[in-house]
């Protein structure tokens, strides 16, 4: 209990219930000893006196006794009466026994009437004396003296008082020199003390601790700023740990969260996909040989699963006998080779029928480049395996065809070109003998019959004219593109230039709106428009002023050019014919022409894969549009074959 | 009670303990003190009882007898018989030279210029001293002794 309280008090409390435990038992030691040994000394002391004194009355008493004078014995005695701690006294001769004694006022005790031996002893507490009383040499009787021990008692009071006051003083000394000094000690320790007691109640390890000395005190409270500085650092370090940790965690949750939210969504989609688009997906791992197929795979060969093992035979058992070894193949090539795996194979449901499966696959590799697993997916190619090979035997069909056209077509234009070509030759004899019969006979041939030769002539010219647009026409279908950037505004004023120098008559006016470049071969689109104009000027005869408007609107990826005029017209319903080669809405009386001009123009636009088209009335004008395709990376400076 | 004499005897043993003589009253150191007997010899052989092989300061006892004044010859003590009572005025003047120790045992013996006198009152002895007498003759008396007597001086 007591070692328990010990333990729990303070330093201060301690150090000064040792200190007045050490002090105390020192001084009580000494007291002790020097108590004892006073006793024992001053007892010795007081017996050897209380001997002296015995010898010395007995001494004195000699006369007394040899002469037998009881009366002057017991005033020799009496003389005793003066040492208060003296009780009895008495002597002996062997004569008379007792012969004088002396008894303190106040004592009874019977004297005894013979004597002890000599000495000196203790009993009852009191010291007893026996010596002899000897006169001459010779014993002539005995003196007793008994003494209490009233002195020694005092003394023994008296020391035991002073060392009780002086072990009072010491104490206090101690408890106000240990209060004094111990602070010494205990006052760093306590300041230190406070401070822990501070620092784990504020958990601040900022404070410190006040430095004293260089004692083990010192030391002691260096090493424990020491120590704060280090738990400072570490918890600033780990709150900022911990911060950042649960910022992270945060984060991560938020992320996990949405992942988890984005994957579950991903998941549904996945499997509705696999369902609409009737593909299932599989996973294969090599090593272990195990494979694993979704819903829809099952659905695919009409399994539950169940009814499949899910191992790497079970797998390759899945398919047509016939196509075991190659689905083997692929699977093990793909794993080896690492390439994507893309495959058809059959299986046979249990209902016997045949169906096509399509496997597609991708290996994915560990950390270390190893194969790990393989993923693919799997689709029902049966319905498209056989439209597949219909429309390839359509294909071949139509590429036979096609083959067989363009030989035709081929003959066909070889042959219009020879036919045109060989035309001229008796066109030139028809022309150049009509000029020879006018120039040279013209004496022979009356009036009528250069009327006649007249329309031999106008009509072979007609024909050369007609030759030459079916070689031109013609031409074009082998001449190669040679695409630019075209100033179209320029193209259309240099041939409005020409067409009004060629019919100085006419009052012909031309609005041009804003053309924007195009993209094509320049000669031929100034063929397109010299047509388009020419026709305007050719079927605006008779309106004067005759009004051509030439414009153009860009559209997303495609140039819109137009001209219009204010001639005769046509009819609309007839337009599907305007392109024709030959076809013509006019009589060549009212107009002349070889219709071909249009079927040229419609030939070049489609050859720039641009549209071309006629608006009209008859009497109100007519509009022709054509597009040419907006200028592309792909379109400039390239050449395009037919 | 012990007879009166052996009492005697023992005081004269004793009175030489406390009496010093001087250094010319001895003849040789181992010189025995001497005991004279003065008159009609009270002792018997009482005083040789009290006195045999007992010594003081290494001088043992002798013991004489003297019939008559006349015959008195030195010594250390020397003890007047009741019996001569009438002549002690003779005695002691005969004595005083010799630095003896006079001792008698009637009244007066003392104030006559005797040195001890042995007293019985009521069976118990007293003794009377005359120092003076003692201081003359050069003898010293122990003062434990004196203590004990009853000083007297000389009557002239």
């Amino acid at each position: 209990m007591a070692a328990r309280w010990f333990g729990d008090a303070p330093i201060r409390r301690k150090l000064r219930a040792i200190i007045l435990v050490i002090s105390g038992l020192s001084v009580v030691g000494a007291s002790t000893v020097f108590l004892t040994y006073d006793w024992i000394s001053s007892r010795n002391a007081v017996l050897r006196q209380l001997a002296i004194m015995a010898e010395i009355v007995a001494d004195q008493s000699t006369a007394a006794v040899e002469f037998n004078q009881r009366a002057q014995a017991d005033a020799i005695l009496r003389s005793l009466r003066a040492e208060p701690q003296l009780v009895a006294a008495a002597i002996y001769t062997p004569e008379a026994g007792l012969f004088a004694h002396y008894l303190r006022d106040g004592e009874r005790g019977p004297v005894r009437p013979a004597p002890g031996p000599d000495g000196r002893m203790f009993e009852d507490g009191e010291l007893l004396v026996y010596v002899p009383v000897q006169s001459g040499g010779e014993r002539i009787g005995t003196f007793y003296l008994r003494s209490d021990l009233s002195d020694l008692r005092h003394r023994l009071l008296v020391n035991v008082a002073t060392v009780g006051l002086v072990l009072l003083g010491a104490a206090l000394a101690t408890l106000f020199l240990s209060e004094r000094l111990g602070e010494v000690i205990t006052g760093p320790i306590l300041r230190l003390a406070g401070v822990v007691h501070a620092v784990s109640l504020s958990r601040d390890y900022g404070v410190r601790a006040e430095s004293m000395g260089s004692d083990e005190m010192g030391e002691l409270i260096e090493g424990f700023n020491d120590m704060l500085a280090q738990i400072q650092t570490r918890d600033e370090a780990l709150a900022r740990a911990r911060d950042e940790l649960e910022e992270r965690v945060r984060e991560r949750t938020l992320q996990l969260e949405q992942e988890n939210v984005e994957r579950r969504a991903t998941e549904k989609l996945l499997q509705e996909a696999q369902q609409i688009a009737r593909l299932g997906s599989w996973e294969w791992h090599p090593e272990t040989g195990a494979v694993a197929w979704s819903d829809e795979v099952y659905r695919i060969y009409g399994l539950l699963p169940k009814d499949f093992g899910g191992r790497s035979e079970d797998f390759l058992e899945s398919a047509h006998p016939d196509d075991r070894g190659l689905l083997k193949a692929g699977l093990e090539g793909a794993r080896s080779t690492r390439e994507p795996l893309a495959l058809d194979y059959r299986i046979i449901l249990r209902d016997g029928s045949v169906r096509w499966l399509r496997a597609h696959g991708k290996v994915v590799l560990d950390d270390e480049g190893r194969p790990l697993r393989l993923i693919g997916t799997l689709q029902d190619v049966t319905e498209r395996k056989h439209s597949d090979q219909a429309i390839q035997d359509l294909n071949r069909e139509l590429q036979a065809r096609m083959s067989e056209l363009a030989a035709v077509n081929k003959e066909l234009e070889g042959f219009s070109y020879s036919v045109a070509h060989d035309l001229r030759a008796p066109l030139r004899a028809i022309d150049g003998f009509s000029r020879m019969l006018i120039e040279d006979c013209a004496a022979a041939i009356d009036a009528n019959g250069r009327r006649y030769v007249d329309v031999i002539t106008q009509n072979t010219r007609k024909m050369g004219q007609l030759i030459d647009d079916l070689l031109a026409f013609s031409r074009m279908g082998r001449k190669t593109l040679e695409v630019h950037e075209i100033d179209v505004e320029k193209v259309v004023q240099e041939v409005f230039s020409s067409l009004k120098e060629s019919h100085p008559d006419r009052t012909l006016t031309l609005e041009l709106g804003s053309l924007p470049a195009g993209f094509g071969d320049p000669s031929m689109i100034r063929q397109v428009f010299a047509n388009l104009l020419g026709n305007s000027v050719k079927y605006t005869r008779g309106r004067d002023p005759a009004r051509i408007e030439v414009g153009a609107r860009v559209e997303a990826d495609e140039t819109l050019y137009y001209v219009r005029d204010n001639g005769v017209g046509f009819n609309q319903d007839y337009s599907h014919k305007l392109f024709g080669v030959f076809e013509r809405l006019h009589s060549a009386k009212e107009f002349e022409g070889t219709g071909v001009g249009l079927a040229l123009v419609q030939r070049i636009v489609e050859r720039h894969r641009g549209r071309v088209w006629g608006e009209g009335k008859i009497g109100e004008g007519a509009t022709f549009h054509f597009t040419l395709p907006r200028a592309t990376a792909e379109s400039r400076g390239r050449s395009q074959p037919t | 009670m012990m007879p009166e004499y052996v009492v005697k005897a023992g005081f004269l043993y004793n009175f030489a303990k406390y009496v010093e003589w001087p250094a010319a009253a001895f003849g040789q150191p181992d010189e025995p003190i001497s005991i004279g007997v003065v008159g009609t010899d009270p002792f018997g052989s009482d005083l040789e009882g009290a006195l045999a092989n007992k010594t003081v300061k290494r001088r043992a006892f002798s013991v004489r007898r003297f019939r008559t004044p006349q015959d008195i010859e030195p010594c250390q003590i020397l003890f007047v018989a009741r019996s001569e009572s009438a002549r002690i005025g003779e005695i002691l003047q005969k004595a005083r030279p010799w630095a003896s120790l006079t001792v008698g045992e009637e009244d007066g013996f003392s104030a006559a210029g005797g040195i001890i006198n042995i007293l019985i009152d009521d069976e118990t002895p007293r003794l009377e001293v005359n120092a003076g007498e003692a201081e003359r003759v050069g003898l010293t008396i122990d003062s434990k002794l004196l203590k004990l007597a009853t000083i007297v001086t000389t009557e002239k």
